[in-house]
């Protein structure tokens, strides 16, 4: 054997020695030089093999959750719609909650603080009046002509005479008694009178505009006008809308208090000698 | 050196090596083996030493060494070198012959240690200067106890 070979084989020899204490040399955790030598070969190809199984993993997974993405948007979109048509309608809401409250507001902090309680003690069957009651508050107890007059928070009608013990209550089912109305939803007004005629607890809206949106069941409220009942008082509902003239539309209006079963009602100052200052409002007849 | 005397030499050593390790102390600082695979090397025959040095080493690791292979590279880079070194010096004179035999078993140490540091094993009971002038003394001793004998006898020469 040549030098150069033995030098060679000399080389090869304490490489392949080299390997033989590494393979046998065990690491703290166990493992031997062979066995990561060999997990340094393999690692790499099971590390492909995992990179590319979790890659087209990854792909399903994210091409899943895009599915469940587009659902998702389209869902919240829907959601999101209404939620802006209930915020819409909300705002609606809160605007005209407060238009009511400032209404309610103004009646409570000038009109219900003066407010009488009274007792229906009769039902004239003769007198100017197909449907009036008499009531037992008079001037003695500051109620004068005007005052209104509420059964269970519905308008039932105004006091037209009083007395010193006693006071004569028109009802809204009279021909003769009329209030200013306002329809709650279209916010238009009117004039609403009895009809006097036998049909109970029915009254009559005149010359309400064709344009306007009228509904049976729509609801109708004092709408302050008429410096006499303070707006957003309940008044009636809806029950019918005619179209008598070619122009507008004759309402028939249910009135919200049953007069069959007055009993206690509420006497309220009207809110022109509120406003007037008029704190006593009494007087003897103004009809 | 004649095939036979270096067969009879790794036999003799392997027997010492043995015996030695009867003897914690003496099987710690006698290196036999070592003596003989560096008494073949001598000569300046790299081909003879190459093989005496595997053989006694590979020997050694099969009765002691803590891997397989340890004492066989040991043996192996101790004995070549010294081969290369025995073609152009003559080392089987007295001074160089011992120089030789005292260098081994701290350079056979040094190059278990390296192994050690090189596969990141944890070390083994540290020893102080004194082991390793004491193992190069009896090492040295044996080693040049065998060259006189094979001196007297004719057997040692230069390739």
């Amino acid at each position: 054997m040549t030098e150069r070979r033995l030098g060679l084989l000399f080389a090869v020899t304490c490489l392949a020695l080299l390997a033989l204490i590494a393979a046998q040399v065990r690491r703290p955790d166990g493992s031997t030089a062979l066995s990561r030598a060999a997990r340094a070969v393999v690692a790499p190809l099971v590390g492909g093999v995992l990179g590319a199984a979790r890659g087209v993993g990854g792909i399903l997974d994210h091409y899943v959750t895009l599915v469940g993405a587009r659902a998702e948007r389209d869902r919240l979109a829907r959601e999101l719609a209404a939620a802006q048509a209930r915020l819409a309608r909300t705002r609606e809401l809160e605007l005209e909650n407060l238009r009511l409250r400032t209404a309610l507001g103004l009646a409570r902090t000038t009109v219900f603080e003066r407010a009488v309680v009274a007792e229906v003690i009769a039902r004239p069957e003769h007198g100017p009046y197909r449907h009036a009651v008499i009531v037992d508050r008079g001037r003695a107890d500051g109620v004068g002509p005007d005052w209104v007059v509420l059964d269970r928070g519905a308008v039932a009608g105004r006091v037209v005479r009083a007395e010193r013990r006693r006071a004569e209550v028109l009802l809204l089912l009279d021909p003769d008694s009329g209030i200013a109305v306002r329809h709650r939803e279209g916010r238009f007004t009117g004039i609403l009178r009895g009809t006097g005629g036998t049909e109970a607890r029915l009254a009559r809206l005149d010359y309400v505009p064709r344009d306007q949106q009228v509904l049976a069941g729509d609801v109708l409220v004092t709408s302050g006008l008429d410096g006499i009942y303070p707006p957003g008082l309940l008044v009636g509902t809806v029950r019918r809308v005619r179209g008598d003239s070619p122009l507008t539309w004759t309402i028939d209006v249910e009135v919200a208090f049953d007069p069959a079963s007055l009993e206690t009602v509420l006497l309220l100052p009207p809110v022109g000698a509120v406003r007037g200052g008029d704190t006593d409002g009494a007087g003897e007849d103004d009809r | 050196m004649r095939g036979r005397d270096v067969v009879a030499l790794v036999a003799l050593g392997f027997v010492l090596e043995v015996l030695a390790g009867l003897w914690p102390v003496a099987g710690r600082l006698f290196d036999p083996l070592l003596a003989i695979a560096v008494l073949a090397a001598l000569p300046g025959r790299t081909g003879t030493a190459f093989a005496v040095a595997l053989v006694t080493g590979l020997l050694a690791d099969g009765w002691s060494s803590r891997w397989i292979g340890e004492q066989a590279l040991a043996h192996l880079l101790i004995a070549y070198p010294l081969a290369l070194l025995g073609r152009r010096v003559d080392l089987l004179v007295p001074l160089p012959a011992l120089l030789a035999f005292l260098v081994a078993t701290p350079a056979s140490w040094a190059i278990g240690l390296a192994v050690g540091r090189l596969f990141d094993a944890p070390a083994g009971a540290g020893v102080g200067p004194l082991t390793w002038a004491a193992a190069a003394a009896v090492n040295g001793l044996f080693g040049m106890l065998l060259w006189h004998v094979l001196r007297r006898r004719d057997r040692l020469a230069p390739a």
